[in-house]
């Protein structure tokens, strides 16, 4: 998932960091890359993951977005519905 | 008892015991059509303001860490390094957020509100609506609440607490004060002399058969997408309705993939302003 656009600087440039392969990207890493005036990261293999962690967050995701819907979803409310469920927690 | 008839008269002995307008944030959007501005202009708007030129120093000086590089302490250098949307955005959240943080009243909605400008920045980034107003008028959009506060702190905490089970705020608003908080937040939009699409923006921002100007499109759907987010996270947040005309004004489509990424910048951004109490 692409969380914030490019950094562009005032040359045009894009400033770019490489993180290195396995590093475990946390709430507090990504607080210091802010505090270092980093705004984009991008993911180029997906991370590894506690799958029945994930199962249980994506249900519970689910469920709150169903209860934010209601029960009697019109067509306009059910696209985005379906969007939020896919982008998941 | 307000009316909509004596809304334009009355509104400014109201306006007179809520925080200022924020002058620097008049001052960039009166700007925001020339094309001629020049970052001189902008810095020389910002600099009277301690609190942004200081923010403008830090944002340069992140990046110049970065590459190992000393601090600078110059204002004009600072901005010429970041450029002049930044400058923009910077004058417009720091002098909005401190507008609304003035209040202490303005606790009930300073979160809601702040979530509603996330959004709407990310919304008005994909339909080419100038960020920096949908900034300031998400951060507006319930301000008429913030008026029923000063006029009766109790009944409006009453209404605002029994209407969120059943969502009938504007009505018990208008039974009490004889307007709503869409209503008088426009009034108090006119009086500060924005344009006509702010008020627009503030007066319709409920309505779900209307699209009156993408500004309003915008608005009106962030508050939407905020509930559906979750942001702030609330029993309350619920989303039965959806503005079909503000959809099709900004061609917005949910599940592109433009989209799908701006659902997680707007919950991290919003994480991240809780977490340092600024957007």
């Amino acid at each position: 998932m692409t969380i914030a656009r490019p950094v562009v600087s005032g040359t045009g440039l894009h400033a770019t960091i490489h993180i290195a392969a396995g590093t475990l990207i946390t709430a507090g890493t990504i607080e210091q890359l802010i505090n270092k005036g980093i705004e984009c990261i991008a993911v180029n293999f997906e991370p590894e993951i506690d799958e029945t962690l994930y199962a249980e967050s994506t249900v519970r995701h689910e469920a709150r977005l169903r209860e934010i819907f209601g029960e009697n979803i019109d067509e306009n409310c059910g696209v985005l519905l379906n969007a939020l469920i896919k982008a998941g927690p | 008892m307000l009316s909509l008839e004596i809304l334009d008269t009355s509104i400014p002995e109201i306006a007179k015991r809520l925080p200022p307008f924020p002058t620097v944030v008049a001052q960039v959007l009166d700007e925001l059509h020339n094309p001629a501005l020049s970052m001189d202009a902008l810095i020389r708007i910002a600099r009277n303001d301690p609190v942004i030129s200081a923010n403008i120093l830090a944002t340069a000086n992140r990046v110049r860490r970065i590459n190992a590089k000393s601090d600078l302490d110059d204002p004009f250098v600072a901005a010429s390094l970041i450029g002049t949307n930044q400058i923009r955005r910077i004058i417009t959240t720091t002098g909005m957020n401190r507008f609304l943080e003035q209040d202490r009243g303005a606790a009930f909605l300073l979160w809601h509100s702040r979530a509603v400008a996330i959004a709407s920045q990310e919304l008005a980034m994909l339909s080419l609506v100038s960020p920096e107003k949908a900034y300031v008028a998400a951060i507006l959009h319930d301000v008429g609440q913030l008026c029923f506060h000063i006029l009766d702190p109790e009944a409006f905490q009453d209404a605002y607490q029994q209407s969120a089970f059943d969502g009938r705020l504007l009505e018990r608003e208008a039974t009490i004060f004889g307007v709503n908080h869409s209503q008088a937040g426009a009034a108090l939009a006119k009086h500060w002399a924005l344009s006509e699409d702010f008020s627009s923006a503030i007066l319709e921002h409920h309505e779900d058969s209307i699209a009156t100007c993408p500004l309003q499109a915008v608005i009106n759907l962030a508050e939407s997408l905020v509930r559906a987010l979750d942001i702030p996270a609330s029993p309350k947040n619920r989303l039965t309705r959806l503005n079909r005309p503000a959809i099709d004004m900004l061609g917005i489509e949910w599940d592109s993939p433009s989209l799908m990424d701006c659902y997680g910048r707007c919950r991290a951004r919003f994480k991240q302003a809780m977490h340092s109490g600024r957007v």
